[in-house]
């Protein structure tokens, strides 16, 4: 089905508009999947268009090159499948993700990442993309992985799911030991951190705060302790990630 | 942007036969997009796509292709690293260096270490070809915007920072997504408030991009994104 | 990495028949046994205090309510016995309560409606320290997630007379009422609010209480 939402044209009638997407046809095969390719390196555009056209469940509907031209081509076009490259020149893949997710009708997403962290994952996973294939992988992968996608298969591996549970695992226990120690650090104590963080000795820090340098190093042993640091260097590290100082 | 060609077109011979071309890149998807650019080209041999510098290396003292275009972030040896032993070893063979990420810093230790020039990624599959002919036959090839840039770095004498700018590429998704607004000027609040998360979560990831590269305040990382072409002062994020 | 000691289980739920039903299933495993049932918090604790053995899991139902609700026995175990397990389970949880339940404490989540060999997996990777989430689809991690960085936003920010003002403020008073409760002044009490819409970042009443919810701060089901 080629629903056309537009100016008012006729349905399956075709034409060139003003941005630099480039449009394929848009048929009246039933059974095809129409895609819309979000990626900004033409090389890759090229290969996986004509993948996607030898492919008889797929059709693509257009390539843009931008997370910009993408917004407006889907909401264009309405294609089922949106195919995105991670890194775009004007905002990340996730967060044109992030924005397909909240249209309607909802397309399904494919995010095509460069990288092979777990961080990316995860991020992906908790936009909703609805697959995460790593440019490693080969067209072939794309094109399956797409017409899967069309089917109404997940696509999300079961490892991929336990590394973003994994992930999850981490946040939590960031957020727990955070909640645990914020509390417990008084506003004296962040002054001090401040200080230390902006460079002052322990002299100096006491005299900022016109008591002794004695009252200053036991305050400041207390600290390293709350914070299970050793040094200065730890402890400005963990006040930073716990969000009690900035940093720079 | 232009691509401009420099030096002598001597190796005439270049245009009448066939080219051998060498991929090096782990993306296994752009390699292929590469075959079938190249598979296109009559006068285009793609010899092989591999997906590491030390294979690659191997590979052209064995048999010398014309050309090898060789991306610049490779699991274990980097790029740069694999341009300079192919150059030593195979000194007949054109090195073009591919990145995903625009970099000036990453351009002047490409030369330095004897490619032929540098592309993004993000060029045209006509240029690629282009690329490659005029490589084979001895020029030089860079985009026009990134010559002033080099020329800058030079000049300067810094020490071009790769490790600076493989530590870039470190970053998540997300903490590119950061140092980009950061860099565009946006305060933590703001962040925060247009990524839709804490601005405690912004400070987390702050902390983190400080770390990874190796930095102890925002205006160095925000420095870093701008040489390494992350971002740029003007473009609004 | 599975452990090679046979896994002891504290089975907890306010259901005599899920008790049963699980603690069968469980202890019919070569692998496993049931140490314990309990059906409230203070019978589970009771039951803790008793073990001799290392490498035990406690499974708490997020059915336990009241003051000692089942997130309060996670916080409690997590805070007095740090060297158990705790695995969270429950029925068509929402994730609202699966990230409550993981702030608490626990180690993971584990619908029961979930496949049966999918659970016990889960309890004997749970028990080793690994993060498990079996039963929720992998959609719910996003909101998942958001509820636990929400908590934390909450629970670092505010104070924690703030975070009564809040509970309170959540059932719909008025600041006066929330005065009369805390024993306050009524412009103690706006002052406290105006501090927490900053800290927040919130600009309404409704915001700041919406956020709470979201959180886990205050129970769903509060009148906004």
């Amino acid at each position: 089905m080629a629903t056309w939402v537009g100016d008012g044209l006729p349905a399956g009638l075709m034409e060139r508009r003003q941005t630099s997407a480039v449009l394929g046809t848009v048929a009246a095969d039933v059974a095809s999947a129409r895609v819309l390719i979000v990626a900004d390196q033409p090389v890759l555009r090229n290969v996986i268009r004509t993948a996607c056209g030898a492919s008889q469940h797929l059709e693509v509907a257009a390539e843009v090159a931008s997370g910009r031209e993408a917004l407006g081509a889907y909401r264009f076009l309405f294609p089922d499948l949106v195919l995105i490259d991670v890194s775009l020149p004007d905002m990340s893949g996730l967060e044109v993700a992030r924005r397909l997710r909240r249209e309607v009708p909802r397309p399904k997403i494919l995010v095509l990442s460069g990288r092979t962290d777990d961080e990316t994952l995860f991020e992906s996973i908790r936009v909703g993309v609805d697959g995460y294939l790593e440019k490693t992988a080969g067209v072939r992968e794309v094109v399956a992985a797409l017409e899967r996608l069309a089917a109404g298969e997940r696509l999300i591996t079961p490892e991929q799911e336990r590394s973003a549970i994994e992930e999850l695992g981490r946040l939590v226990r960031r957020a727990r030991e955070a909640s645990d120690i914020v509390p417990s650090i008084a506003p004296r104590e962040i002054e001090i951190l401040e200080h230390l963080g902006s460079g002052l000795t322990i002299r100096q820090v006491a005299n900022r705060l016109g008591v002794s340098t004695r009252t200053v190093e036991a305050r400041v042993a207390k600290l390293y302790r709350k914070l299970d640091a050793s040094n200065r260097v730890q402890a400005l590290a963990k006040a930073a990630d716990l969000g009690l100082i900035e940093l720079g | 942007m232009r691509l401009s060609f420099f030096g002598p077109n001597a190796d005439v011979s270049t245009m009448t036969r066939v080219l051998r071309v060498l991929v090096v890149d782990d993306h296994e998807m752009f390699s292929e997009a590469l075959a079938l650019l190249f598979g296109r080209q009559p006068g285009i041999e793609l010899v092989a796509a591999l997906p590491a510098g030390e294979e690659a290396v191997a590979r052209c003292r064995d048999e010398a292709p014309d050309v090898v275009l060789m991306d610049v972030d490779l699991p274990g040896m980097d790029g740069i690293e694999a341009t300079r032993r192919i150059r030593a070893a195979s000194p007949g063979t054109r090195v073009v260096v591919l990145s995903a990420m625009e970099s000036p810093t990453l351009i002047v230790s490409a030369m330095a270490a004897g490619a032929s020039g540098y592309l993004p990624k993000t060029r045209a599959a006509d240029d690629l070809v282009a690329v490659v002919r005029r490589a084979a036959a001895g020029e030089i090839v860079m985009a026009d915007d990134d010559l002033p840039v080099v020329l800058d770095e030079l000049r300067t004498g810094r020490e071009p920072n790769v490790a600076a700018e493989l530590a870039l590429r470190r970053l998540t998704a997300r903490e590119i997504e950061i140092l980009r607004a950061m860099a565009a000027g946006d305060a933590a609040g703001e962040i925060a408030e247009t990524l839709g998360i804490s601005s405690l979560t912004v400070q987390s990831h702050v902390k983190n991009i400080l770390a990874k590269l190796g930095v102890h305040s925002k205006i160095e990382a925000v420095t870093m994104a701008w040489r390494h072409g992350l971002a740029t002062v003007s473009r609004p994020v | 990495m599975v452990s090679k000691l046979r896994l002891g289980v504290i089975v907890v739920d306010p259901l005599p028949v899920v008790r049963s039903a699980l603690a069968l299933m469980i202890d019919d495993r070569p692998d496993m046994d049931v140490l314990a049932e309990a059906g409230t918090a203070g019978e589970a604790l009771e039951a803790i205090r008793r073990i001799r053995r290392s490498h035990v899991a406690v499974l708490v139902s997020l059915g336990l309510e009241g003051e000692h609700d089942s997130y309060w026995l996670i916080r409690t175990i997590r805070d007095q016995f740090p060297g158990l397990s705790v695995l969270a389970c429950g029925a068509n949880a929402e994730p609202l309560a699966i990230s409550r339940a993981l702030f608490s404490g626990a180690d993971g989540f584990l619908d029961k409606s979930s496949d049966p060999v999918e659970f016990l997996q889960s309890l004997r990777r749970g028990a080793t320290g690994e993060m498990v989430l079996a039963g929720p689809p992998t959609e719910w991690v996003g909101a998942i997630a958001e509820g636990i960085e929400r908590r934390r936003l909450v629970e670092t920010t505010l104070t924690d007379r703030e975070r009564e003002v809040l509970k309170v403020a959540a059932e719909g008073l008025t600041a006066r009422q929330i005065a009369t409760r805390l024993g306050v002044r009524e412009r103690t009490v706006t002052t406290h609010l105006g501090r927490i819409y900053n800290k927040l970042g919130v600009g309404t009443r409704v915001a700041a209480i919406r956020l709470a919810t979201d959180a886990g701060l205050v129970s769903v089901g509060v009148p906004e």
